[in-house]
C-alpha cells in the first residue's frame, strides 16, 4: 500500500517562512491595487512587480515541495478553474 | 447547483445546504481518509475478502454544495476573499492554515481578467500511528482563481496534491453579484467533492468516516463564513472612512 513511499514523503514539509516579510509587502501592495484598480477598471498596467520579482526570488529558493515548484515555473500559465454552473 | 453529476460517481450522495459558504478548508479531510484506506490495506494483506472487491477502478464521490449571500458588494467580498488568510484576527481563527503563497499570476490586460495560482498548506493532525505511517501531518493545497472585473466574477477551484492517491478533494468556489440586488449583495456558490481512490470496497467503512469529515467541513465552513462577514464589515469601514467605494 505504498507505506514506504509515504515515509520517504516525510520531509516535505514546506516552510516559507522566511519570505514572510516580502509576502506581507506584495500582499499589501497587491490588496490595494486590486481594490483601488483593478476593480475599478484600470486593469491596463500590472503594478507590485519589484514586489513580485523579491518575493517569488525568495519563494524558488525556499519551496522544497516539488509540486509546488513546478507551479512557481509555470508562471504566465493561465489556469481557469472550471466553472460551478450559475 | 447539485447536478453536476460526475459520470464516474458511483455512490452518488449530495448534500445540499444554505447554511454556510466558506472559502476552503476542506484539505483537513484527506487524513481521516487515508485512516480508513490503512485499515482497509492491512484486511487486504491478511487475506479478507470483501463481496465487489474486484471493482478496483471504482472511485466513491461525494458531492455537496452550498450557497451563502454577503449582504455587501461583489467587489467588497472579492477584496474579502483575498485578505482572509493574511489577517493576523482571522489566523487565530483560520489556525490550521499554516502558509498561503502565491506561485503564480497573470492579468490580461486587454480582457480584465486576473489569474493566480496560490500553495496553501493546511495543518491536519491526526492519531499519532497515523503519522507514523502517513509520515506527515500537513497537506498542501494548490488554488486556482480567476477573476473577471468586466463581468464582475471570481472562481476559485482547490485541489489537494498531497495524499492524492488516496483521496482527491476538491472545492469550487464562485462569487458573482446576487440576482435579486446586484450592486449591494454577493452570491456565494460553493461545491465540495470527495473522490476517494481506488479501492471502492472502502466504501462501506469509508462512508461512517465521511460522515465524520463533513460534519468537519461545515464547522469549518462555518469559521470560513465568519471571517469573510467580519472581513467585509471591516473593508466597509475601512472604505468609508477612505472615501473608496470598496
Amino acid at each position: 500500500m505504498g507505506f514506504i513511499r509515504d515515509k520517504r514523503n516525510s520531509s516535505s514539509s514546506t516552510t516559507t517562512s522566511p519570505c514572510a516579510d516580502l509576502r506581507a509587502a506584495y500582499n499589501n501592495c497587491f490588496n490595494k491595487w486590486y481594490s483601488d484598480k483593478f476593480l475599478k477598471g484600470h486593469w491596463d498596467k500590472e503594478e507590485c512587480v519589484s514586489e513580485w520579482d523579491k518575493y517569488r526570488d525568495c519563494l524558488s529558493k525556499h519551496l522544497e515541495d516539488k509540486n509546488l515548484s513546478h507551479f512557481l515555473e509555470a508562471e504566465g500559465v493561465k489556469r481557469i478553474p472550471v466553472p460551478i454552473s450559475k | 447547483m447539485a447536478q453536476n453529476v460526475d459520470p464516474e460517481r458511483e455512490h452518488p450522495d449530495q448534500i445540499s445546504s444554505t447554511r454556510g459558504c466558506l472559502g476552503f478548508l476542506s484539505c483537513q479531510i484527506p487524513l481521516f481518509f487515508v485512516f480508513s484506506l490503512t485499515l482497509f490495506s492491512l484486511l487486504f494483506r491478511t487475506g479478507f475478502r470483501f463481496p465487489g472487491q474486484g471493482q478496483t477502478q471504482a472511485t466513491m464521490v461525494k458531492a455537496y454544495s452550498q450557497e451563502h449571500t454577503y449582504k455587501h458588494p461583489w467587489e467588497r467580498v472579492t477584496s474579502a476573499s483575498w485578505r482572509k488568510f493574511a489577517d493576523p484576527e482571522n489566523k487565530r481563527i483560520l489556525s490550521h492554515i499554516l502558509e498561503v503563497d502565491t506561485l503564480n499570476h497573470n492579468l490580461d490586460s486587454k480582457s480584465g481578467k486576473l489569474y493566480t495560482t496560490r500553495a496553501i498548506t493546511i495543518h491536519a493532525p491526526g492519531p499519532w500511528f497515523l503519522r507514523k505511517i502517513v509520515g506527515q501531518d500537513i497537506c498542501h493545497c494548490v488554488e486556482s482563481t480567476v477573476v473577471d472585473a468586466k463581468t464582475r466574477s471570481m472562481q476559485l477551484a482547490t485541489k489537494n496534491i498531497s495524499l492524492q492517491k488516496y483521496v482527491e478533494v476538491e472545492e469550487k468556489i464562485r462569487y458573482d453579484p446576487h440576482p435579486e440586488n446586484p450592486n449591494e449583495w454577493t452570491i456565494c456558490r460553493q461545491e465540495t467533492s470527495i473522490r476517494i481512490k481506488p479501492l471502492s470496497t472502502l466504501a462501506s467503512m469509508a462512508e461512517k468516516i465521511e460522515q465524520k469529515c463533513v460534519e468537519k467541513f461545515q464547522q469549518n465552513s462555518a469559521k470560513g463564513r465568519e471571517v469573510m462577514e467580519r472581513m467585509c464589515k471591516y473593508l466597509e469601514a475601512e472604505s468609508s472612512s477612505r472615501g473608496i467605494s470598496v
